[in-house]
């Protein structure tokens, strides 16, 4: 089955595009299309792009799918060059998860990276925060990439992270925390 | 650390081994002795050199209650189904169970979920 056919609407969706969405978004009119799309995807699966997160020396495989990093000092980068969801907010924001990154990710599938992602919303930013999750959390399972965000507050039950990275100061020294496993990595600081 | 990774780590010490056996990872290596040790399962000894993780009579303990819970389980399981000696591999789940076709109850009601339908007029 060929990935790379595309639907004409008003503009052009991939199959796996198409496929990430959830009936209600799609709306009646795609319907047909859409249900094409996911028995189309329906076992194809890609392989999974592994990415790094990167602290100084040390480096810790970043799983596809949405994971979480919580990086107040600067200090986590992610390898390889990701796709970094450019600076927009409140509908603009929403438009570009659900239309321009999969289309990005149609022609190269890399790690993406949000930056700033709790400072996204101007209103319902709680509503707006799980959406955009959900979506990239389906961003990152469709396409096999994976998707971390630059998060403050690590409180969003209803976002089921594969990982979290936290760095942590404590007594002098640089730790990044990995969660689910509760496992910390020194991390050297250089001068 | 969950109970399930102390016994994973448990088997694998055995009878005794050396740091690197644990993890190729130094740091997480020393993570789990630490988690093991602080918990009375096994002793660090450096012999020429090397680091040996050993494990402590509690530690053997544990390990002869998990076989015991191994035996219990595989006996079930060949009493039901006298040829079935290991879990069937399954196959890799489909994208309806990692993406479900219709919005989660969480997502239904949000306001910004209306933005798709403004694109599409």
């Amino acid at each position: 089955m060929n990935m790379q056919r595309y639907i004409l609407v008003k503009e052009k969706l991939s199959m796996r595009h198409l496929a990430m969405l959830y009936k209600e978004e799609v709306g009646e009119e795609l319907l047909e299309e859409w249900m094409r799309a996911r028995e189309a995807v329906r076992y194809s699966f890609l392989s999974p792009v592994v990415g790094e997160v990167v602290v100084n020396d040390l480096r810790l495989s970043l799983p596809y799918g949405l994971s979480c990093i919580v990086d107040s000092y600067g200090y986590i980068s992610v390898l390889p060059e990701p796709i970094m969801v450019k600076d927009c907010i409140d509908h603009d924001f929403i438009r570009y998860l659900l239309y321009d990154l999969p289309k990005m990710l149609d022609e190269d599938r890399r790690p993406v990276l949000v930056e700033g992602f709790d400072e996204r919303f101007t209103k319902n930013a709680v509503q707006g925060l799980i959406y955009a999750g959900d979506i990239l959390k389906r961003v990152g399972i469709m396409y096999r990439v994976p998707v971390a965000v630059k998060y403050c507050i690590n409180t969003l039950g209803y976002l089921k992270w594969v990982n979290t990275y936290i760095i942590v100061k404590r007594e002098g020294r640089t730790y990044l925390q990995q969660l689910p496993e509760n496992i910390y990595f020194e991390v050297r600081d250089y001068e | 650390m969950d109970y399930v990774m102390i016994i994973k780590y448990l088997i694998r010490i055995g009878d005794g081994c050396v740091l690197s056996s644990i993890s190729s990872n130094n740091h997480y290596a020393w993570h789990i002795v630490n988690t093991l040790s602080n918990l009375g399962l096994v002793t660090v000894r450096r012999v020429s050199g090397r680091i040996l993780i050993l494990p402590t009579t509690k530690a053997r303990k544990v390990l002869e209650l998990y076989d015991n819970i191994v035996s219990v389980i595989e006996g079930e399981i060949g009493a039901l189904h006298p040829n079935h000696t290991h879990p069937e591999l399954k196959a890799e789940d489909t994208i309806e169970s990692s993406i479900p076709a219709e919005m989660p109850s969480f997502i239904k009601g949000n306001p910004w979920v209306t933005v798709l339908k403004s694109r599409r007029r």
